[in-house]
């Protein structure tokens, strides 16, 4: 899968100046840092801007790295950053928006599901117990932190990463034959 | 296989969720090359999808990424990557340092614009529509194939971002503390709050305005334009030309607006062909000929010619993204 090798790194230094070198990071990288930037953003084409944006300051920089786990260390690192940064942004955005609107906190509306999702999965959703409900939507469809959430229900932070575990634990049990459905690799059990 | 007993479901699910650490992505991405992992973790992560399934990931297309960001890594070098053993450029380095420190001050002075140190972002659209905010608020919506580069945060005293290609229309919020200036090679476009539409075609740069006032100026011309006016200027001369005729129909692709007024079809048609990246076709060219008045706000593309098919007398089918107009046309 990878033409280039961690150990052959290690001897020379990674320099990300010459280009075949910067090439071989990328298509090792590239893939994963995206998955983790959309986990963050929930928003693919945001997601892929902004490690291509570390990529092309890193090109720009010609920096060096003394070996492969630091290198990676560095891209993660970069692109927690600088999601956590436009999550901030769009706070700010939406403050600004309500504002203008109303004068009363926005009201939390757990309850709402969005259009596409199907019946099955929403009964199920539904058969979570209310906390644990309440705290997976939150997540799920408000987009709120873990630390936002634990504070809007004045729980801990702890308690809200048990709830949401609890309700994927529950949900995969529940929907074990949505993997047909959105079709996922073999058909095991 | 290493470190598997320390990832656990419970750190897949807070993965997923946006809550894992950089430190833990790195061991989950390290831990999902082995395939039966993989196979893991897409049976949780079918189930977090299946919850939400508009919000999933797309397949990323490492290629295509790369290819993208090529083209733009070669205009972002500045400085070579080698290091040059010391001894002997020293006193060479010493001799040049003068000529060198008076072509940084040049060369900083002429681009006093462009932001050296905060972390930039660059946008492109390829083949879809993107509207974006900026750090102040303002919005961009980029057409196809369109690229924009802007700083995550704009500093005290202005708002500077660069169109290097394409179509955006511009939202501006007000901030007369700070200008906003759209930096494009033919000419720099200043405004403190407003609405207007920039294109790029080759050489020649054209400004739109829907809302407010603007400046465009460049080395050798300046121009201040107010609604309803467009600048435009080609590669040769670099001087403006301004018009009166900025219709807003050009930039429905950001607002989402048609406004038809005994407007010729042909007309009609090259704007929706525009804003929905469809095309029409039709059976008999005196449809061409057939005028219509409506407004469409945020409709779908089919819904627009439905309708003109019902006011006009006209029938229209699809297939795919290419639709046809057919029936008898107007004089």
């Amino acid at each position: 899968m990878t033409e280039w090798t961690p150990d052959q790194a290690e001897v020379d230094g990674i320099a990300l100046g010459d280009e075949h070198t910067f090439h071989n990071v990328f298509k090792r990288y590239y893939e994963g840092l995206c998955n983790y930037a959309f986990t963050i953003l929930k928003d693919a084409d945001e997601g892929e801007d902004v490690v291509q944006s570390i990529f092309l300051k890193l090109w720009e920089q010609g920096k060096r790295f003394d070996a492969d786990d630091k290198l990676k260390a560095y891209l993660f690192k970069s692109v927690y950053h600088r999601c956590i940064n436009q999550l901030a942004h769009r706070t700010i955005r939406i403050k600004h928006h309500d504002q203008e609107k109303s004068q009363t906190p926005p009201v939390q509306q757990p309850e709402v599901f969005p259009d596409e999702v199907d019946e099955m999965v929403k009964a199920a959703i539904n058969r979570l117990p209310l906390q644990c409900r309440t705290v997976f939507m939150m997540s799920r469809y408000e987009e709120l932190r873990y630390s936002e959430i634990a504070q809007r229900l004045n729980i801990s932070v702890n308690t809200v990463e048990n709830q949401i575990s609890k309700a994927l634990k529950f949900l995969r049990a529940e929907l074990k034959n949505i993997r047909e459905i959105y079709g996922h690799q073999s058909n095991e059990k | 296989m290493k470190n598997d007993a320390e990832i656990t479901d419970d750190l897949i699910y807070r993965y997923l969720a946006g809550e894992a650490s950089p430190e833990d992505a790195l061991r989950i991405d390290a831990w999902l090359q082995a395939h039966d992992n993989r196979r893991h973790y897409l049976e949780i992560k079918a189930v977090w999808d299946a919850t939400h399934p508009t919000k999933s990931s797309r397949p990323v297309d490492t290629a295509s990424a790369w290819a993208a960001l090529q083209t733009r890594m070669t205009s972002v070098r500045t400085h070579s990557e080698s290091a040059k053993p010391k001894s002997f450029v020293f006193a060479i380095a010493a001799s040049i340092l003068l000529v060198l420190t008076c072509s940084v001050i040049l060369y900083l002075y002429l681009n006093r614009d462009v932001p050296s140190v905060t972390n930039e972002i660059a946008l492109q659209s390829g083949s879809s529509i993107r509207k974006v905010s900026l750090p102040d608020g303002s919005e961009v919506t980029l057409y196809h194939n369109s690229a924009l580069v802007y700083p995550e945060q704009f500093p005290k005293d202005n708002r500077l971002i660069r169109l290097e290609g394409g179509e955006a229309f511009f939202s501006v919020a007000s901030d007369p503390t700070r200008p906003f200036i759209v930096h494009a090679p033919q000419a720099d476009i200043r405004v403190t709050g407003t609405s207007f539409n920039v294109l790029m075609k080759g050489d020649s740069l054209t400004v739109s305005v829907n809302e407010g006032s603007v400046k465009v100026y460049n080395a050798t011309d300046s121009v201040t334009l107010t609604g309803g006016y467009t600048a435009h200027i080609s590669g040769k001369d670099n001087l403006f030309t301004v018009t009166s005729t900025a219709d807003p129909n050009l930039w429905a692709y950001a607002t989402g607006k048609l406004v038809f007024d005994e407007t010729r079809l042909s007309e009609v048609i090259r704007h929706i062909e525009k804003t929905y990246s469809c095309s029409i076709n039709v059976r008999n060219e005196s449809i061409y000929a057939c005028r219509l008045t409506a407004r469409f706000e945020d409709d779908s593309a089919q819904n627009i010619l439905n309708l003109i098919a019902e006011t006009l007398n006209l029938s229209v089918s699809r297939d795919d993204s290419v639709f046809t107009l057919e029936g008898e046309g107007c004089h």
